[in-house]
């Protein structure tokens, strides 16, 4: 078994990548840990929800309608943005939630953890280009 | 030929009660005096391996626990041996194809699936780690070893539950054995009860002062405790949770600030500034600190 990412790096991946990136960090995790097979649902239903909530956070009047209710300043595409990172920190709770014990028994033997920089940028990077072409494909586009 | 044989026993013996006491110096003379007369005797060979095992050169515990398998393969004491000397090394697949070879040999010992439920848990084979404890277990349910792998199954699984058995069983066997009080740390440490925990690991420093898992423990759980980072208790006592919990905490209190007059919310702006970078500072400064101790 390979040493897994720690849930520190997780989390930051999740608040700085956002939902998508740290679906991708997870889902690495639950590669050295030989169980995507069993995992994989979960991603593909988290995926699922973080489409979903960003359609209806951009694509409807939901976003507004919470920026008005907020009474804040800021328009629906902040209101996409927080949400999407509250998402994230949903997210990575539910995933360390599955991996909490693999992460407690690498704790209890002092396991080496591997170095999370170049997996976690490259699924930051990934994860923001992926949300922004979602974006780009559930938004309306302008009439011509 | 019977009277160096006689001395070899005998040697045996006493290198034995040395290394029980712990004085493995005298061990090792008295060792080296008498292998310099039969360097191919496997019971001293293996003390050797032992001491080599016991001072932290695992390489070479392990170069001579080859050469005594090479003599006699089937030497169960130079395989035990030689799996705890592959985990120190972390060659952890060669330690399990020789607890496997054990196992085939003596599928009756629950010592060998508690050996081999602990390098599971290693592993993060958790599932198997469990089956494991719980089949030596079956075999005998009073044996230490299970009992112990059992127990730390448990604590990975669930440390704050209650329905946790070997624990208990444990402190009951053999209540000074240092796995117990290491468990039993370790199990206090996930439940968040860390100045209870810092008073069992000083427990068990005590028992062997110069153990460096157990002072780096001790070091580790008075840092945990240390009156300066009282105010990261909820992050120390209940962890990610109490992390987002504080965090909520201040996002709320922000919110709140926003609709207070400007020199007021600028202060609360400030303190949780200072709290965030004392958080992600002080804690690695202390620790440093302390090392100096």
């Amino acid at each position: 078994m390979q040493p897994l990412y720690s849930p520190r790096a997780n989390f930051f991946v999740a608040f700085f990548g956002g939902p998508l990136a740290l679906i991708l960090f997870s889902a690495l995790n639950a590669r050295r840990l030989r169980r995507l097979p069993k995992d994989l649902l979960f991603y593909v239903g988290a995926f699922a929800i973080v489409t979903l909530a960003l359609y209806a956070l951009a694509a409807t009047s939901l976003g507004t309608s919470i920026a008005v209710a907020l009474g804040s300043e800021g328009s629906a595409s902040q209101v996409t943005r927080i949400g999407s990172r509250v998402l994230a920190l949903l997210l990575w709770g539910f995933f360390h939630l599955r991996h909490r014990r693999f992460q407690r028994s690498a704790e209890l033997w002092d396991a080496p953890r591997p170095n999370p920089w170049p997996a976690g940028l490259a699924c930051t990077a990934l994860g923001t280009a992926l949300t922004v072409g979602l974006l780009a494909l559930i938004l309306p586009r302008p009439a011509a | 030929m019977s009277e160096p044989m006689q001395s070899a026993v005998e040697t045996v013996a006493q290198v034995d009660g040395l290394i029980e006491r712990r004085r493995l110096a005298q061990a090792r003379t008295l060792l080296e005096r008498s292998l310099a007369q039969q360097p191919e005797h496997v019971e001293l060979l293996l003390r050797g391996a032992l001491l080599d095992h016991l001072e932290d050169d695992e390489e070479a515990a392990r170069r001579t626990l080859q050469s005594v398998l090479a003599k006699e393969p089937d030497h169960a004491g130079a395989r035990r041996l030689l799996f705890s000397v592959l985990l120190e090394l972390g060659r952890l697949e060669e330690a399990e194809q020789v607890i496997l070879g054990l196992l085939r040999d003596h599928p009756e010992s629950p010592p060998l699936f508690a050996s081999y439920a602990l390098l599971m848990l290693r592993t993060l084979h958790l599932d198997k780690a469990q089956r494991l404890a719980r089949e030596g277990l079956r075999l005998d349910p009073e044996d230490a070893e299970c009992l112990f792998a059992q127990a730390l199954c448990e604590l990975v699984g669930s440390p704050s539950s209650n329905a946790s058995a070997a624990l208990p069983e444990l402190l009951r066997q053999s209540p000074e054995h240092a796995h117990t009080l290491w468990l039993l740390s370790a199990s206090l440490r996930q439940q968040g009860r860390l100045r209870a925990a810092l008073r069992v690991a000083q427990e068990l420093l005590r028992s062997a002062p110069d153990s460096p898992p157990y002072l780096a423990l001790v070091r580790e759980l008075r840092l945990a405790t240390h009156w300066s980072l009282l105010p990261l208790y909820p992050m120390l006592r209940w962890g990610w949770a109490g992390s987002a919990l504080v965090w909520g905490g201040a996002v709320l209190m922000l919110a709140v600030a926003r609709r207070l007059p400007p020199v007021v919310a600028g202060t609360l702006v400030v303190l949780w500034l200072a709290y965030v970078i004392y958080s992600w500072t002080w804690p690695s400064l202390l620790r440093r600190w302390l090392a100096r101790d």
